[in-house]
């Protein structure tokens, strides 16, 4: 029909944009770190340097060999945790009381807030002197009573895990209730017939049955922890020294501290690779639960 | 208004023939259903006529000029959707009132159309409302009362009453068929019920695999199905079909010998007799000897499922048969109301027009 | 619900059974447990959204009870008056953030419900590549993007200005629009748009007349998501950003000084961030959170 050509024009739009932010991006991205290019020294691309970068950055930068270590570390750490904790307050919250609702509403509250905002109130929570947070672990941990969290490098750490755990559990928390909601009624009353306890119908029949959604979960939270940036800017700055350094840090510092642009692209592609990894595991789940 | 015309169309999707070259032509102000079990192609046909498919090969004229081409806006036809289609956002008058909007006839004219066309289907009280304040029925009379707002050439039904409920069903049928008498708008109404399309039709056109079976009036459609498919669709309970051989004037089966005013082919063929062409007789009086196996009580009459040899008929028997299971029947045939098929091709085999040939 | 209450009724019938003991023993195990999940609830909500208030808190405070960690305070606007001064310039900022959100949803939107309502309708050649590799766009990390824009609005010069803010902000609010409205207009039946042509309305009037407003809620959602995340987007414009076009997310970072972190200006920008949010907490709940989770599990 003649409306032969308006499909096309109707996502010419969104295809430009597409091209001109993100594909544009990823493709000049990757002609970049064929280049070494300080930024701070000509305003044009420098020469071609092949593959140098990366082979640099492969074989003799312990610098971005901590950052990827940092970030191991770092999502690791925040996948077991967010998820555990999103876990357990989707058992606790699960309920359509009255309570539980509101408590619901409350708790999307710091997801809403910005990471930088969350950095922010985080690195002022932690304030040894006047931080709420330190003053309520203090309190109930003597031994910790006054302590610098964001100038030891192990307890910033933990600091990071902490507030990210405190700015996404809410997140993952909902996608859970909303899987829990859809479980079959009948299989947790078949096992409450059969005598389970609580313990056990949890970790026998309704944790089995939300495997698919843990999945999706795990991979989601794995690529935002790896691309993680904007608290560790507010909250640590990659500091003390470079031991919260992530490797979207290091590549910022890179690329706009340093001005080394070529190297900074390239070990951005490092950081893509790896997250593609994860990204396709993602879409083949996602798109094996659609139904054809 | 305006006649319709489907020549050597085709439709395909894929590999897949939804439609081998199908003629069809519906006279101006006709009443044409299409009928035809799910995924024979009348729906897709239909939508060839509005314009929302195009055809693969073939062309379609509506009033003699090829349409082809144009976008649905432009066919001047209008539709009643299986599930209405109404929209949610606007208010029955609204609704009604879209395809005048749309072409440009505003302000007191729209409104003293749709105000018309409401009181047409007895909407008058609810144009207020919202579809979704409306019970199945009235929403049924809001998408007629926007197809006919606008008198267009064509008016197309896709499955118009199958969301209702028996009983509103039967009356909407009934305004249905009075509303296109009154204002002569050529139909095309698609359905798979055959009591809509014998109750409503002019002319039916029987499709199943993606072609027409049989086109001519129900009547005819009833007393002279052209083929098996036809014989077995049309007709509830459908038309007894027993295989057998014609051996000189007598058919035989197992169980089944019937002499009659025919000589036929020396070929495996297949007898069909509908169930009100069966009387019940006495066992050793009939054409056709076997038990009954159930009988079943319709209200107006009680159908008698009688086993014979390997098979099952079906007779229509008058409400004071009494016979209760395994009780031996007879059962006999008007000889002129016998139907014959070509068990290999399933067409029907015509002796009275062979015997005026001959 | 019926069903429901009257299971206990059943139960309390054939209770009379057993010892009066044991039933107390249960129903005041029962009352225990209740009181200790209030109580856990209570707790995580105070642990959850307790920074949330402090922080709001913090902002109202005096500067000499931001640093003494006090709970009862006299309210005063000094910290917002001195945030909106030199060399903080809340105001403008906020008139940044607000600019570059709207600028980007009015944007956005449009552009997606159409490429949505295509990909939602029509095949095209490749099949299902296409919406995925859209949604596929979102796992490119940002340290990535952000150079080469950088660059481009560099030589453009557009570095500093909301526009470029703007167009960074589209590269993630339109793919994530585009997938969002797409799952609303796949639940919509064909058959009120194939209506809304037959009756005389060309497919583009049709989408107008009849898609868009059926789709509204869907458009909602996208809208509440691109108002979320674009008022929320702190790197892109952290680097896109000199003086002119800061935003209040880049602003925060302005109270750091030589001298320390000015935790009551900080605090201050924070309530500026946080209150819309909180005014629209039940839409960003149902409408946000809700239509992240349904588009990423789906």
């Amino acid at each position: 029909m003649q409306d032969r050509w308006l499909k096309y024009w109707l996502i010419a739009p969104a295809l430009l944009v597409i091209a001109g932010t993100l594909l544009y991006p990823l493709v000049s991205g990757l002609w970049y770190s064929l280049h070494e290019w300080k930024l701070s020294e000509s305003p044009t691309l420098g020469p071609f340097i092949g593959i140098e970068n990366y082979v640099l950055a492969v074989t003799d930068d312990p610098d971005l060999l901590n950052s990827g270590r940092v970030t191991l570390i770092f999502t690791f750490l925040s996948v077991v945790c967010t998820l555990t904790v999103a876990m357990m307050l989707a058992l606790l919250l699960a309920g359509n009381g009255r309570l539980e609702v509101n408590a619901r509403t409350l708790l999307v509250i710091p997801f809403a807030m910005s990471p930088a905002l969350v950095g922010v109130s985080w690195r002022f929570l932690l304030n040894p002197e006047f931080g709420g947070f330190s003053t309520l672990i203090g309190a109930l941990i003597p031994g910790l009573k006054g302590t610098s969290f964001l100038a030891d490098p192990t307890l910033a750490m933990t600091a990071l895990v902490i507030c990210d755990v405190w700015h996404s559990a809410p997140y993952f928390m909902l996608m859970f209730i909303g899987a829990l909601a859809s479980l079959p009624q009948e299989t947790v009353e078949a096992a409450q017939v059969d005598g389970a306890s609580k313990f056990r119908l949890f970790f026998e029949v309704v944790l089995p049955q939300l495997k698919p959604v843990l999945a999706i979960a795990v991979l989601l939270k794995v690529i935002f922890s790896l691309k993680v940036l904007d608290q560790v800017i507010t909250l640590t700055n990659g500091g003390p020294g470079t031991s919260t350094e992530t490797l979207a840090h290091f590549i910022y510092q890179t690329a706009f501290r340093w001005f080394d642009v070529g190297y900074a692209a390239a070990t951005a592609y490092l950081l893509a690779a790896l997250m593609a990894v994860f990204a396709v595991i993602y879409f083949q789940l996602i798109t094996e639960r659609r139904p054809a | 208004m305006a006649s319709v015309e489907l020549v050597g169309v085709e439709k395909r999707f894929g590999a897949f023939t939804a439609l081998q070259r199908l003629n069809l032509s519906v006279s101006d102000g006709e009443f044409l259903v299409l009928l035809g079990p799910s995924g024979c192609g009348k729906t897709t046909t239909m939508r060839m006529v509005a314009g929302l498919e195009e055809p693969t090969a073939g062309d379609i004229l509506i009033g003699g000029e090829r349409v082809n081409d144009a976008l649905p806006k432009d066919r001047d036809v209008a539709m009643v959707f299986q599930n209405y289609g109404l929209y949610p956002h606007m208010s029955v008058a609204q609704n009604i009132g879209y395809p005048l909007k749309v072409r440009g006839v505003r302000g007191g004219d729209r409104e003293a159309r749709i105000r018309q066309a409401a009181e047409k289907v007895e909407l008058g009280p609810l144009l207020h409302r919202k579809p979704r304040e409306l019970s199945g029925g009235q929403r049924q009379r809001v998408a007629l009362a926007r197809a006919i707002v606008r008198t267009p050439r064509v008016f197309l039904m896709d499955e118009p009453l199958s969301n209702l409920d028996a009983k509103l069903r039967v009356t909407m049928r009934a305004e249905i068929k009075h509303l296109q008498h009154e204002l002569g708008v050529t139909t095309v109404y698609v359905t798979h019920d055959q009591i809509e399309a014998m109750t409503l039709a002019h002319r039916v056109a029987v499709m199943n695999g993606g072609a027409i079976q049989q086109l001519d009036t129900p009547e005819a459609i009833y007393d002279r199905p052209a083929n098996l498919f036809v014989a077995g669709f049309i007709g509830s309970p459908p038309m007894n079909l027993v295989a057998g051989q014609l051996v000189g004037n007598v058919f035989q089966a197992p169980g089944v010998t019937i002499r009659g005013d025919f000589t036929g082919p020396d070929e495996r063929i297949v007898l069909g007799i509908r169930p009100e062409d069966l009387t019940i007789t006495s066992p050793g009086e009939g054409a056709i000897e076997g038990h009954v196996y159930a009988s079943e009580l319709t209200g107006e009459a009680i159908l008698v499922t009688v086993r014979v040899g390997d098979t099952r008929l079906i007779a229509r028997a008058s409400r004071s048969f009494r016979g209760s299971f395994g009780t031996p029947v007879g059962l006999n045939v008007d000889s002129s109301k016998l139907h014959f098929f070509f068990e290999a091709t399933g067409q029907r085999i015509d002796f009275t027009n062979q015997r005026k040939a001959a | 619900m019926t069903d429901s209450s009257s299971i206990p009724a059943a139960a309390a019938v054939s209770r009379p059974l057993r010892r009066p003991e044991a039933r107390l023993s249960i129903a005041s195990r029962r009352r225990f447990g209740r009181v200790a999940r209030v109580a856990t609830i209570l707790l995580v909500i105070l642990l959850f959204f307790g920074p949330v208030v402090w922080i709001m808190l913090t902002a109202l405070k005096e500067p000499r009870d931001v640093y003494r960690l006090s709970i009862l305070f006299t309210p005063t606007l000094d910290n917002l008056r001195a945030a909106f001064a030199s060399p903080y310039f809340l105001g403008s900022r906020t008139i940044n953030s607000l600019i570059v959100t709207f600028g980007t949803i009015i944007l956005s939107l449009p552009i997606a419900t159409a490429a949505a309502y295509a990909f939602s309708r029509f095949r095209f050649p490749g099949g299902n590549a296409w919406s995925l590799g859209v949604l596929a766009t979102q796992f490119i990390p940002p340290v990535i993007v952000i150079i080469p824009l950088f660059v481009a609005f560099r030589s453009a010069g557009l570095l500093d200005t909301r526009l470029a803010l703007i167009i960074a902000n589209m590269s993630f609010v339109v793919p994530y629009s585009i997938w969002m409205i797409k799952g609303f207009i796949d639940a919509i039946p064909t058959d009120m748009e194939e209506a809304a042509q037959i009756d005389g309305a060309s497919r583009l009037r049709a989408i107008w007349d009849v898609v868009v407003p059926t789709a509204i809620p869907g458009i909602a959602t996208a809208a509440i998501f691109a108002f979320v995340v674009s008022w929320n987007e702190f790197f892109y414009a952290l680097v896109l950003s000199r003086q002119e076009a800061v935003t209040l997310q880049v602003g925060l970072m302005g109270a750091r000084t030589e001298r320390g972190d000015a935790w009551e200006i900080m605090a201050a920008m924070g309530l500026v961030i946080i209150l819309p949010m909180l005014v629209l907490s039940r839409y960003v709940q149902k409408y946000f959170v809700a239509g992240l989770v349904s588009g990423s599990v789906r």
